[in-house]
């Protein structure tokens, strides 16, 4: 299922690679799309996403800033408000906090406060996540910090197919759209090589993948495990274990963020009867709890047992590796939650 | 009369070490010359491997194979 798109055309493709076809696609179409980030022209990005742009496109579309993501998503938010069509490359989620003021207040908000005279065409392509001791301020992922803000639409693929499809519907939508990938699935090599399962065959064409729509990439009759980007392979590796344990996980990928596949969620777990989440964001008023209230809002009685979170303690993220991998939501913790949901409600 | 795919010369520097990423055409593919076929790395800069030739492609060095500059990655044998 991970690799069967129906569409094999022969080219296996790093997540990477997927998302800057895309971009590259795109920007061929439209001459007022730009990328603009560090590092993106003269060395083709931190994480290679815009390796070979500058060459084709030039620097005056694909721009080097200085190190200042309140100057540039700035310039690129009113760029946008101006009919331009901006891609922002942050390497690194965790430098967004400085810009908060741009993308919550003017890139999430002028097209509703303008009633609709005014759009905001922007892409903001974004790396995150941990696991490899980059310590606190490298390594986060904060999902729910950005979609916590109505009008901001964000996706987090989890293979090459899906990386192309979604950076298509991001850059082809006239408002604001984060496109995010845990680091550990760029398929860059310093970040570890490229895991088989997120590399995926991907067709020459143009195509997109809706917003707020899920991916079943296992069925399951048991429990439903609910991942995106990097947990979902956490979830595929335990769900390969817990069917030799005899029990049956169906493994659901959310891809976006916001719009959430609410419908999606509720129609697995309402077949499995138990769920667990996995996410790389912190626990407390995340997107874990986001969709345990999908199930709690709709009919919490098609639980067999209570709902388990799997997500980063409400710490900051330790240097330390034996400390990092404790709060990473990594297999273990994916089995021992769906094993906990196995012994039903203790009443 | 097959054709050897080594690594790009002019990446190397001092480094005497790279390694095979991944591999974009599948063992046994045909390939067109100047396609981007493979992705390496040295140090930590990721390099994109060309085919030499169009023709067959049989892949001599797996992901994560360590190499130097004259290790042969593949052959292409021409249609």
């Amino acid at each position: 299922m991970a690799h069967d798109h129906g569409n094999d055309t022969g080219r296996t493709f790093t997540m990477a690679r997927a998302g800057r076809e895309a971009v590259i696609s795109e920007m061929r179409k439209h001459p007022n799309m730009f990328l603009i980030g560090e590092d993106i022209a003269k060395l083709g990005g931190v994480f290679g996403t815009a390796i070979g742009m500058a060459a084709e496109f030039g620097t005056a579309r694909v721009i080097d800033t200085p190190i200042s993501e309140t100057g540039f998503i700035g310039i690129a938010t009113g760029a946008a408000m101006a009919g331009m069509r901006p891609v922002i490359e942050i390497a690194f989620v965790d430098f967004i906090g400085v810009c908060f003021n741009a993308i919550f207040n003017f890139a999430a908000k002028t097209h509703y406060m303008s009633g609709g005279q005014f759009k905001t065409p922007m892409t903001f392509m974004i790396g995150y996540g941990g696991g490899y001791c980059d310590a606190a301020q490298h390594s986060q992922t904060l999902f729910a910090t950005l979609g916590h803000v109505p009008g901001i639409k964000i996706v987090t693929p989890a293979d090459a197919y899906d990386a192309k499809g979604l950076m298509h519907s991001c850059l082809q939508d006239d408002n604001v759209t984060i496109w995010m990938v845990h680091k550990r699935l760029w398929g860059l090599g310093w970040l570890g090589f490229p895991l088989p399962a997120a590399l995926s065959e991907v067709p020459e064409h143009d195509y997109t993948i809706p917003f707020g729509q899920s991916r079943i990439w296992r069925e399951g009759k048991d429990v439903t495990i609910v991942g995106l980007g990097l947990t979902v392979h956490n979830a595929l590796t335990a769900a390969d274990q817990l069917a030799a344990e005899g029990i049956s996980a169906e493994v659901l990928d959310l891809r976006s963020v916001v719009p959430m596949d609410r419908d999606g969620v509720f129609r697995s777990v309402a077949k499995t009867g138990r769920l667990v989440v996995a996410d790389e964001d912190y626990m407390s008023f995340g997107v874990t709890a986001e969709v345990l209230a999908v199930v709690a809002e709709r009919d919490p009685s098609v639980l067999k047992a209570p709902a388990v979170r799997v997500a980063y303690p409400d710490v900051p993220v330790p240097f330390s590796r034996p400390m990092e991998e404790f709060c990473l939501p990594n297999v273990e913790r994916i089995l021992t939650a769906v094993r906990a949901t196995m012994q039903g409600f203790k009443r | 009369m097959s054709i050897d795919v080594v690594a790009p010369q002019d990446v190397w520097g001092d480094s005497l070490e790279g390694v095979v990423l991944t591999w974009i055409y599948k063992n046994g593919a045909h390939v067109t010359a100047g396609q981007v076929i493979a992705e390496m790395m040295v140090e930590k800069a990721q390099i994109e491997v060309l085919a030499p030739a169009s023709g067959r492609l049989t892949i001599l060095a797996q992901p994560e194979t360590v190499i130097d500059r004259s290790y042969v990655l593949a052959r292409i044998e021409p249609a």
